[in-house]
């Protein structure tokens, strides 16, 4: 597959979309010529549940998010957010997106509760909802502290919080859990999940794949500011990547020159296991990988297993597949 | 709208940057009325004895020798009319007490230029701070009218400045009107003061506005007071260095500091150095000049203006990262 044929696979076509781009692009002047950030990104966010809007570092997912809430403006292409074109209608739709953009930004000599206050007053919420929504993120005790003296998770909880002003309907989690300790990072995925279960459509972009795959119901890959492959996490695992196995046995070096000559993949694993998956002569597709023709072959050269374990691929390997094919990593810059 | 400008001032009036301008505005002027108390208070007679005294033995001396300082200096290689002296006179031998009308006039003066200096940083940081910290982009992100949002905070730095001002103005009117009074001093000439205190509230919620835009285009409370350096310095450079160049001078009709200053004084004079060669040598003329106090109102008007839907420009297109 080429970056060209388009992505991998595709929303079921009844589905209604809280966030579509069409054909979005941004690049962004440098010194050494243009640098294109996002080019033409059609980009489909499912309303309700998690999306996980992935990609490696400098892949063009903040700017995206920036491009959907107004901040900074696209160079072509449309972006519908529930409906109304962005950023011309954004005013009408603002209320119903809560956002944190990156690291949270507040006045660092006012207290969370002054920060939040000053949010309220301009959006109209009640000042009361101030306080339950700190309570709610579990920041009711140091309220009153300066922000400047907040941990970097208490930051970010204070961003949740601000998000929570307006009873959203779409929230937009820029990478929520940089730089947070395990504890942190669970109790973010904890809150993202229960803000989908609740009827909430959370769109949260990260670089720590296996993080979003815990919790997203469905994700976007883009790699060059260009999307790679979307879906549903479990069609995007299935369809996305080649299965394989994990085989122990008493003589692993005998065993994968057996499975190499009868064309299977063999990679040795440092546990002394072998990682055995479908090549491209053992008369198999990629991802139909027969266990049975493993155990059989092996056991006619008197090798017998002890152990047979189906791999089943993850989005990590999933995303490196497909910017493998792509040769596609961080932003590049677009010829001059 | 109205809930945009209520955030806002609940912010402005929250920062520190703000507290510590409003104190020292106030510490400037209270620590002046030390010098309007003694200016207002009548000298004893011994005091103005020996002020008369020496008023005399300076004004027999500059008679007897006048003339011969005065070819000195030309013999120096001066031009006459710089070498020409003036004569000591008794206004400046405090034989009376300052008058409510003068002592006044130097209060308000100071009351202007620190309130709107004061203004200027205020709005500049209240702005550059936004940008500085990063909390413009969350703003944005909860309120993305991007005109209302230029507005609200414009609004909110200008009529801040204006109460500001006024406060400071009726601060340093009060105090003069009350120490002339309490040494028996009288209160005269107060329609004039009173309106160029209206004149210098006017002029502070101008640089107010003038700070918010600098510090909104430069994204930096730090860039905005460079940009106010770097003016005074261009100041310097055509007044001081270039003070005798007759074509720097006849740029102050568009300076705005002279165009500031006749806002305030109700006018501004200045003079143009014309040089002649004569056969005497090289002799220089000054050509008087006025700046009207329309002039100056247009003058600022359209600058502001100009800032305002600039700044405003810049805001609407700009990328916030």
């Amino acid at each position: 597959m080429t970056a060209s044929a388009g992505p991998r696979h595709a929303m079921p076509p009844s589905t209604t979309y809280a966030v579509e781009t069409h054909g979005l692009r941004k690049s962004y002047r440098t010194r050494r010529g243009r640098l294109m950030a996002v080019a033409g990104l059609d980009l489909m966010v499912p309303a309700g549940g998690v999306h996980g809007f992935l990609g490696p570092n400098g892949s063009g997912k903040t700017t995206t998010i920036r491009m959907l809430l107004g901040l900074i403006r696209a160079d072509a292409g449309d972006i519908e957010v529930f409906d109304e074109y962005v950023p011309t209608r954004l005013p009408d739709v603002i209320d119903r997106i809560g956002a944190i953009v990156e690291q949270p930004k507040f006045f660092p000599s006012f207290s969370g509760h002054k920060n939040l206050q000053l949010l309220a007053s301009g959006i109209g919420a009640p000042a009361a909802r101030v306080g339950r929504v700190l309570e709610e993120v579990g920041l009711g005790d140091r309220a009153r502290s300066k922000y400047r003296t907040y941990s970097l998770g208490m930051k970010q909880r204070l961003a949740i919080a601000a998000t929570l002003l307006k009873d959203p309907e779409l929230l937009i989690f820029d990478e929520p859990t940089n730089g947070l300790d395990p504890a942190g990072i669970h109790e973010i995925r904890a809150t993202m999940r229960g803000l989908a279960d609740s009827g909430k459509t959370v769109l949260v972009s990260s670089h720590i794949l296996s993080e979003v795959q815990q919790v997203a119901d469905t994700v976007s890959i883009i790699g060059r500011g260009r999307l790679l492959a979307q879906g549903a996490v479990d069609d995007i695992l299935d369809a996305g990547s080649q299965e394989s196995a994990r085989v122990g046995i008493a003589d692993p070096a005998r065993a994968a020159t057996v499975l190499a000559e009868a064309g299977f993949a063999v990679r040795s694993l440092p546990d002394g296991m072998l990682n055995v998956a479908a090549g491209p002569r053992a008369g198999q597709s990629a991802t139909d990988l027969d266990l049975a023709q493993i155990t059989r072959l092996l056991a006619e050269h008197q090798l017998y297993v002890f152990e047979l374990t189906p791999v089943r691929a993850d989005l990590e390997s999933v995303f490196l597949e497909l910017t493998a094919e792509d040769h596609l990593g961080a932003t590049s810059r677009a010829p001059q | 709208m109205i809930r945009l400008i209520g955030a806002e001032i609940n912010r402005l009036r929250s920062r520190r940057f703000t507290h510590i301008a409003l104190l020292a505005v106030l510490m400037i002027l209270s620590i002046f009325q030390l010098q309007v108390n003694s200016d207002v208070n009548p000298p004893s007679a011994e005091a103005v004895a020996a002020n008369q005294a020496q008023y005399e033995r300076d004004l027999k001396e500059w008679e007897q020798h006048h003339e011969e300082w005065e070819q000195q200096c030309v013999d120096a290689g001066q031009p006459r009319e710089q070498c020409a002296g003036v004569a000591p006179t008794k206004e400046n031998y405090g034989l009376a007490a300052v008058p409510f009308s003068e002592i006044a006039q130097i209060g308000l003066r100071l009351a202007i230029y620190l309130t709107g200096l004061a203004m200027f940083l205020v709005a500049a940081s209240f702005i550059g701070a936004e940008f500085t910290t990063g909390a413009i982009a969350n703003w944005l992100s909860f309120v993305p009218r991007r005109v209302s949002v230029f507005a609200s905070k414009l609004i909110t730095v200008a009529t801040f400045a204006l109460l500001v001002s006024v406060l400071a103005s009726a601060f340093v009117l009060g105090m003069a009107a009350l120490l002339t009074s309490v040494h028996g001093g009288e209160v005269s000439g107060l329609h004039a003061r009173l309106s160029m205190a209206g004149r210098g509230v006017a002029v502070a919620g101008a640089l107010a506005v003038v700070g918010y835009c600098v510090g909104l285009i430069t994204r930096h409370t730090a860039a905005a007071l460079g940009v106010l350096l770097g003016y005074l310095f261009v100041w310097f450079i055509r007044n001081a260095v270039l003070g005798e160049q007759a074509w720097a001078q006849r740029l102050t009709p568009w300076s705005p500091e002279a165009n500031l200053a006749a806002i305030v004084d109700n006018g501004y004079r200045y003079a143009i150095p014309v040089k002649k060669l004569t056969e005497g040598g090289l002799s220089v003329e000054y050509l008087e000049r006025h700046v009207s106090l329309v002039h100056g109102a247009v003058y600022w008007t359209v600058l502001l203006a100009g800032l305002i839907i600039v700044a405003l420009l810049i805001f609407r297109r700009r990328d916030v990262t």
